[in-house]
């Protein structure tokens, strides 16, 4: 069960498009996603879920994967953040 | 480019606005290419450079009333001149006798003459709304164009995906079908105005039931026969990598005849109501239409929100400035 800890590196924080992209990847896979700030876990399948971190620049998020292709999962994600969600 | 046949406005015409054919006959197929139509006062009166022979010409008690002024040969020579630019029809409206030798001269130059007793100012707004509509840029669109709340929505997808279930399923629900299959746009002004082929009028043709008169079925009130055109749903299948639209904050847009429509992907897959989300598609448009965006309003909160957390972390953060 690989576990992340990533700080989110873009300005505007974790708002409605980045959000989107997380989700959008997370469904990409098999495995069930979880995410979590400042003790707040969400499912990270879903966008509204994400949205409702609220998480601003410097965050830290916790990226928890269970299942099949739960490293693979784990990585991506984690890059995704550390690029500022592609933005 | 769009034209339309002397022929088939004069019978689209005739019974309306008491149309005759009384000379030109040989012409009858010359081509409409223009929905304007011309008044030729001054043109018989010898200057024939602004004259379009592609528009309807039109004759009226003042071109007559000059024409009868003339002695016959400086009639003949300006009917002749006139004649001689092969304009595609002349429209004589509001009176019931012509000047001799008109009528030869028309014939032997093959324009065709239509006469009519009505006046002017009731024949000639109907021919040019007429001429509008059939001269106006067009195209067929494969799809179901269907009333909701006032919205037009064209539903769009591969043969086969639901496109006549849904739309059935709409009108069950109150809704009206404008055009199934085959919907006719045409550009009217700045507008997509839909509407059926005169042969699918009404009809809906659904795998297992087959085709439907949804008039005699469902009465005059789940059918429109035309419609602004405003925006386009298209069902596609399901595919777990395709992405989606999540937000809604983009929107996509796709041209019809060089206008540009919102666009709304809808996947299709088991246990996803179909109908429902088109009903409320077209009700998000209503409110975009009024200027309000329910995603980028969401958006705007959390953004607002996010900000509020950034500005608590770095108060609560350790040497932060004061």
């Amino acid at each position: 069960m690989p576990e992340r800890n990533v700080t989110v590196t873009n300005e505007l924080g974790v708002h409605a498009r980045a959000a989107a992209a997380f989700a959008q990847l997370s469904s990409r896979f098999e495995c069930e996603i979880f995410v979590s700030c400042r003790g707040m876990e969400v499912d990270g399948k879903s966008i509204m879920g994400v949205m409702m971190l609220t998480a601003p620049m410097g965050a830290e998020l916790t990226i928890r994967t269970e299942g099949e292709d739960d490293h693979d999962a784990v990585e991506q994600l984690a890059a995704l953040v550390e690029n500022s969600f592609g933005e | 480019m769009t034209q339309l046949s002397v022929s088939q406005f004069f019978e689209d015409m005739r019974e309306d606005l008491d149309f005759a054919l009384v000379a030109g006959r040989e012409g009858i197929n010359g081509k409409i290419r223009e929905s304007q139509f011309q008044k030729n006062g001054l043109a018989l009166a010898g200057d024939l450079g602004p004259v379009h022979p592609g528009r309807m010409q039109v004759w009226g008690y003042t071109e007559l009333s000059y024409l009868k002024k003339l002695d016959s040969t400086a009639r003949s020579d300006a009917i002749s001149a006139f004649f001689g630019l092969s304009p595609c029809a002349v429209l004589i409206v509001g009176v019931d006798t012509l000047p001799d030798g008109i009528t030869t001269l028309a014939d032997t130059a093959q324009v065709p003459l239509i006469m009519t007793k009505l006046p002017g100012r009731e024949v000639l707004p109907q021919i040019l709304t007429y001429l509008e509509t059939r001269l106006a840029p067009r195209a067929h669109m494969h799809g179901v164009l269907v009333d909701l709340y006032g919205v037009g929505v064209l539903i769009q997808g591969k043969s086969g995906i639901g496109k006549s279930e849904c739309a059935l399923h709409l009108i069950t629900r109150g809704h009206r079908l404008v055009a199934d299959d085959v919907v006719d746009i045409h550009l009217h002004g700045q507008e997509l105005v839909g509407q059926s082929t005169d042969l699918l009028k009404h009809h809906l043709e659904v795998r297992g039931l087959g085709i439907l008169n949804i008039k005699d079925l469902f009465g005059v009130v789940a059918i429109r026969y035309e419609k602004n055109v405003e925006m386009i749903i298209e069902l596609v299948p399901w595919t777990a990598d395709q992405s989606f639209d999540r937000l809604g904050i983009d929107l996509e847009s796709k041209e019809i005849l060089g206008h540009p429509l919102p666009l709304v992907r809808i996947p299709v897959a088991p246990g996803r109501n179909v109908p429902t989300l088109i009903e409320v598609a077209a009700r998000n448009r209503l409110l975009q239409r009024m200027g309000y965006f329910s995603a980028h309003e969401f958006s705007r909160n959390l953004s607002a929100q996010i900000a509020l957390e950034n500005s608590r972390q770095s108060v609560d953060a350790p040497g932060a400035e004061n």
